[in-house]
């Protein structure tokens, strides 16, 4: 496939209001539960703002957990907690 | 699902394994970068487990190689180029999201983002539910 080829439909490039209700319906089942939303229409730029700001502070939850998994390992005994854990998560 | 989730925590903690020979007090490795490698391989577990079929996960894998790596060069037409993102023009309010999806700015259809968008989410809740679960079972394991 080239990579100079144009996308000449446009019938994919605007997000559509069925694609937004897709998108929170998929989401919704994702997303906190938010008052007063259920089954009132929502604005396009509301849900992908929402979504936005979910996904950045999931974002930020990551850093967290990154730096405190850091300190646990740091100070943590080794292998049995290790073998313990690897148990619980994967069964 | 359940498989899914527990081949990416399978992922995560292999990583992470690779951590512990760093933080030997001999090598000079400062707490940051140590975070960052933890970073790291929560978005590499999250991208290994979702695989190369989506735009975020062969984003998100380009991410962190890049950071060893000169940019990735491929052949086409046989010359070499190489390959930068491509910046498009931000359709329909999404800008701010593609901004926030890894490779977003190259995908160009709505309801491909749609798609993309709630994967992203999906995989993205999972590394924070794995990292939570580690998190309390490491706190739990020091104090018995």
């Amino acid at each position: 496939m080239s990579s100079r080829r144009r996308q000449s439909t446009n019938n994919g490039s605007r997000i559509t209001d069925e694609q937004i209700s897709d998108l929170l319906f998929r989401l919704r089942e994702l997303l906190p539960e938010v008052h007063g939303r259920s089954g009132r229409r929502v604005s396009a730029s509301k849900v992908l703002q929402e979504t936005c700001t979910h996904i950045m502070s999931l974002h930020r939850e990551v850093d967290d957990l990154s730096e405190r998994l850091l300190e646990l390992l740091a100070t943590t005994e080794t292998s049995s907690a290790q073998a313990a854990i690897i148990r619980s998560l994967l069964l | 699902m359940q498989d899914m989730n527990a081949m990416q925590a399978t992922h995560f903690l292999r990583l992470l394994s690779r951590l512990k020979p760093l933080m030997a007090p001999t090598l000079p490795i400062s707490t940051s970068q140590q975070t960052k490698f933890i970073l790291k391989s929560a978005y590499a577990s999250m991208a290994y487990a979702a695989g190369p079929r989506r735009v975020w996960s062969r984003a998100l894998v380009r991410r962190i190689r890049r950071n060893r790596r000169r940019p990735t060069m491929r052949i086409i037409n046989k010359r070499r180029h190489v390959v930068r993102p491509r910046r498009r023009p931000a359709e329909g309010g999404s800008e701010e999201l593609r901004k926030v999806i890894p490779g977003g700015d190259t995908i160009l259809n709505g309801a491909r983002l749609v798609e993309e968008t709630s994967d992203y989410v999906q995989f993205l809740r999972t590394q924070v539910i794995i990292m939570k679960a580690l998190v309390s079972s490491f706190s739990k394991g020091q104090h018995g």
